[in-house]
């Protein structure tokens, strides 16, 4: 793997790092240059992650791991409806 | 707020039997159908809005993606891959219906009409409005993987199956559209 390999997947994995090969974390801690850039490329994601988790939705959207609400029960009988007109 | 229970899933007129039927044949395991809701309309909803750029285009693309789902989500038969197949679905949608209006042509990016691809010094000022009108700057076949990289949801290869793009293509346009979001976004800064 050459350091503009490590870089690419390094750069793709910035926010999952989990994502990245043991080969390109490797390279990243034996290059100096490398790992400041990728530490910069990951405080910068992760700012965009949090302002685009920031961005407006429509009412009634249900948030991550809860019940659901009205809107998206409708949503749901509407749904199934359309999936099964004959029943 | 109300949990969805067995009895309100009466109210969906869904013939449970022959569901059950359905997924013992095909699937190894039975995915909820209102946690699926509940875990990925909020992603789906922020990719479809940053495709297309409209509320109700994007509320309609979600829910056209859940019928998609509720019609064909029993032949998946890996239950891991139902998040990508959730995305493929609704990027799929998009395409059509981008594609009929001919308002989003697929353009090939050109780094150099960005600025370039050096590292700024400087560290761009972001909020989600701003966010929006840069990624709106992007021709989608940029704007797509880099959306669906800043959800967190899906990793770089699991994007690429997405988009049906591959992977080093993706690596590749990913950090080039991170290079260019980032000198559009520290010009929004200094035009402000």
């Amino acid at each position: 793997m050459t350091l503009e390999q490590a870089r690419l997947e390094l750069d793709a994995t910035t926010l999952r790092p989990v994502d990245a090969s043991e080969e390109a974390r490797s390279l990243a801690r034996s290059d100096p240059r490398l790992n400041a850039w990728i530490t910069s490329r990951r405080d910068f994601d992760e700012r965009i992650a949090k302002a685009l988790a920031q961005m407006n939705l429509p009412a009634g959207t249900p948030p991550p791991q809860t019940s659901l609400p009205d809107q998206a029960l409708k949503l749901l009988r509407k749904l199934m409806t359309r999936a099964h007109p004959s029943s | 707020m109300h949990a969805l229970t067995a009895s309100r899933f009466l109210e969906f007129n869904v013939d449970r039997e022959a569901n059950t039927r359905s997924y013992a044949r095909r699937t190894p395991v039975t995915i909820d159908f209102s946690q699926l809701i509940t875990e990925h309309y909020a992603g789906l909803y922020r990719f479809a809005q940053s495709m297309c750029r409209r509320q109700g285009l994007a509320e309609d693309l979600v829910q056209q993606t859940f019928l998609q789902w509720a019609r064909k989500g029993h032949e998946l038969r890996d239950a891991s891959k139902a998040k990508t197949w959730l995305y493929t679905t609704i990027y799929r949608e998009w395409l059509a219906i981008a594609r009929k209006e001919q308002r989003n042509p697929v353009v090939e990016f050109e780094p150099d009409l960005h600025g370039g691809t050096d590292e700024p010094q400087e560290d761009p000022q972001v909020d989600s409005q701003t966010l929006q009108a840069a990624l709106d700057q992007l021709p989608e076949n940029y704007r797509a993987p880099l959306v669906l990289f800043y959800l967190r949801e899906l990793s770089y290869k699991e994007i690429a199956e997405t988009l049906g793009t591959p992977i080093g293509t993706v690596m590749s346009r990913l950090s080039r559209a991170k290079d260019t979001l980032r000198q559009l976004l520290i010009q929004a800064g200094q035009n402000s």
